[in-house]
């Protein structure tokens, strides 16, 4: 088990190589950054010299290697638009941005699965059709479609809850649902169909012939062994939950660092854009090796592979 | 008596024959497999009511511009923020009109073309990239599939939104960009599964039948390996087609979306944005409609899924 975490730990590394070569290449190739920053009045004198300045007259590879001796070290430079290290401005929207995407995720996960397990045991009846009709409408909204509904309704027509901004409780409310709702809809779909799978397994009938009840058939013999693969899709949506969370945050004007990377998009702040897309890739692929894991620790059957 | 191994014999000669003369061995089950799934799939009036929806969605995008009621891209600021005449009984714009004072109704029809070109087409993209990354790993093997699988891994980390936020913000929003932005940022989910497919078919007897006659790799990646993925493949291509819609109207919402006069429902959604609360219905409607694109298309894939593999993962 221990060399499987290990190898799991070593992959990680050519991972984080290939993503900061993909930030790095994404922003050089596809512009100038000397022309993006300095506008298209610039002249040839003064591109030259902010080149210089920022090493971007060197060739390609030597500039990479000089951002990953940065990497290395800390180093990701300083924002362009705030003149501060970038790594500062990312952190102290970091807790926002965790706050947010945390209460989204524990959302999603409190709804979603007893929700599933309810619709898996009503299966076919008319509440379980309800329910997966909702799961696909929580599936098809856009995220900040839904964001503005709420607001329309919530905080315009009803005036219960705060439109935007971070504070107390209240203010979390509405991001979070917004935020939640197709991680509600996918993990759902994902119980419903995970317990019926189970359900059909000898081991259950084994334990329904014993003469346990259904209901510890269900938490102690089928939840655990649906559960499992669980981690591994909310693991994936990682990425999908920072997306959406970019989103979100711009919809309810929350200060977390998705609104501080549109901000520093449309400011042409690049070291900050790079930095934000390093940091954020490299956190989803921290949290899928836990999860890889975890998945370990949780299912001695993976260890045999 | 030693005649039935004989037969046996002769029918194996027989398959390897077949094979050599790229008979459909391995596709023959496929295509009546594929008639009994479809016959399934139109059982459902489930899948009924979505193909509609997305067949209302097609009609609405090969509508010619001229045929609509008011052109849709003609600004009029007198007329700005009509409500609905639908509701209102008043005015000649029955889905009302938006801030610059173009109608509402004919903008959400010719929006659609461009929202299904631009998903379409990234589709399309993903799909001939992704199968073509995941059938060379799983066939090939060897180095070539440690560095794809280990591309597929990084691209599944990156946050979609946030890398095409990265690369539109430096590149420039326009329709083009937009199309290769999303069609170069979902081939991961295809190659994955194409991947784990091609690693376990090409251990099958009728690819190797296939070596043994001396058939090119290409051949038997794309003759015997892709005919038995092609129904996963169908059916993720849907999934694609819905979720890049998605993340297409997140993006345009951004202002990172297609430029005039290229318009979709994304970018119509945040275009009514601030004036929400005036004027709803600059919003509502391309919102309601790409909520139901969506959903229809999510829909016909469960239906295809759940047609072609009753079995599979739900």
């Amino acid at each position: 088990m221990g060399s499987y975490i290990l190898r799991r730990i070593i992959q990680v590394i050519p991972t984080f190589i290939g993503i900061t070569l993909i930030t790095f290449l994404v922003l050089r190739l596809t512009g100038d950054p000397a022309a993006m920053v300095l506008g298209e009045m610039a002249t040839e004198d003064a591109l030259q010299e902010y080149r210089a300045r920022f090493g971007l007259d060197a060739p390609l590879h030597i500039q990479y290697l000089r951002y990953m001796q940065g990497v290395v070290t800390g180093d990701f430079g300083t924002s362009l638009r705030y003149n501060e290290p970038v790594v500062k401005l990312l952190l102290e929207r970091l807790p926002a941005t965790l706050q947010l995407g945390g209460s989204a995720l524990l959302f999603a996960i409190a709804l979603g699965i007893p929700v599933g397990i309810f619709s898996a045991l009503t299966q076919n009846r008319s509440l379980d059709f309800s329910v997966r009709a909702l799961v696909l409408l929580g599936q098809a909204i856009p995220g900040f479609y839904l964001g503005i509904l709420l607001i329309m309704l919530f905080s315009v027509q009803l005036g219960w809850l705060p439109t935007g901004g971070r504070g107390n409780l209240s203010h979390l409310i509405l991001p979070t649902i917004t935020l939640g709702t197709a991680l509600v809809a996918l993990i759902v779909r994902f119980t419903r169909s995970a317990i019926l799978d189970v359900m059909r397994n000898d081991y259950i009938r084994t334990a329904r012939a014993k003469g346990l009840r259904a209901q510890t058939v269900l938490f102690r013999h089928a939840l655990r062994n649906a559960m499992i693969p669980l981690l591994t899709i909310i693991g994936l949506q990682m990425a999908v939950v920072f997306s959406g969370a970019i989103v979100t945050e711009t919809v309810f004007s929350w200060p977390g660092m998705g609104r501080l990377i549109i901000q520093s998009i449309y400011a042409r702040d690049f070291p900050l854009v790079q930095t934000a897309v390093l940091f954020v890739a490299t956190t989803v692929i921290l949290i899928n090796l836990a999860i890889d894991i975890l998945y370990v620790l949780a299912d001695p059957r993976v260890r045999a592979d | 008596m030693c005649w039935p191994i004989r037969v046996y014999e002769l029918t194996k000669t027989m398959a390897t024959y077949r094979a050599s003369l790229s008979l459909p061995t391995a596709a023959e089950p496929t295509q009546s497999h594929t008639r009994r799934s479809l016959r399934a799939f139109f059982r459902s009036w489930v899948n009924w009511i979505a193909l509609l929806i997305i067949v209302i969605g097609f009609l609405m995008a090969i509508t010619p511009k001229e045929w609509l009621p008011h052109d849709p891209t003609a600004v009029n600021p007198a007329l700005r923020l009509q409500p609905p005449s639908l509701f209102s009984g008043e005015g000649d714009f029955l889905l009302g009109t938006d801030t610059l004072g173009r109608d509402i109704l004919s903008r959400s029809i010719y929006a659609a073309r461009w929202t299904y070109l631009v998903s379409v087409s990234a589709v399309v993209i993903s799909t001939v990239l992704g199968t073509m990354a995941g059938l060379s790993a799983g066939y090939f093997r060897g180095w070539l599939d440690t560095i794809i699988a280990r591309l597929i891994d990084m691209q599944l980390a990156f946050p979609i939104v946030l890398l095409s936020i990265a690369v539109l913000a430096v590149s420039g929003p326009s329709l083009l960009n937009m199309i290769l932005v999303l069609g170069l940022v979902d081939w991961a989910r295809y190659a994955r599964v194409v991947r784990g497919s091609a690693l376990s078919l090409r251990e099958e007897d009728f690819v190797d039948a296939a070596r043994a006659t001396g058939a090119t790799s290409w051949r038997i990646m794309m003759r015997h390996i892709l005919p038995n993925i092609l129904s996963s493949i169908v059916v993720l291509t849907t999934f694609s087609t819905a979720r890049l819609m998605l993340t297409e109207s997140a993006l345009s919402f951004l202002g990172l979306g297609v430029t005039p006069p290229a318009t979709t429902w994304g970018s119509m959604i945040g275009g009514g944005r601030d004036y929400i609360l005036q004027a709803w219905w600059i919003s509502a409607i391309p919102g309601t409609l790409i909520t139901l694109t969506v959903l229809a298309i999510n829909l016909a894939g469960d239906g295809l899924r759940d047609a072609f593999d009753p079995r599979g993962e739900r």
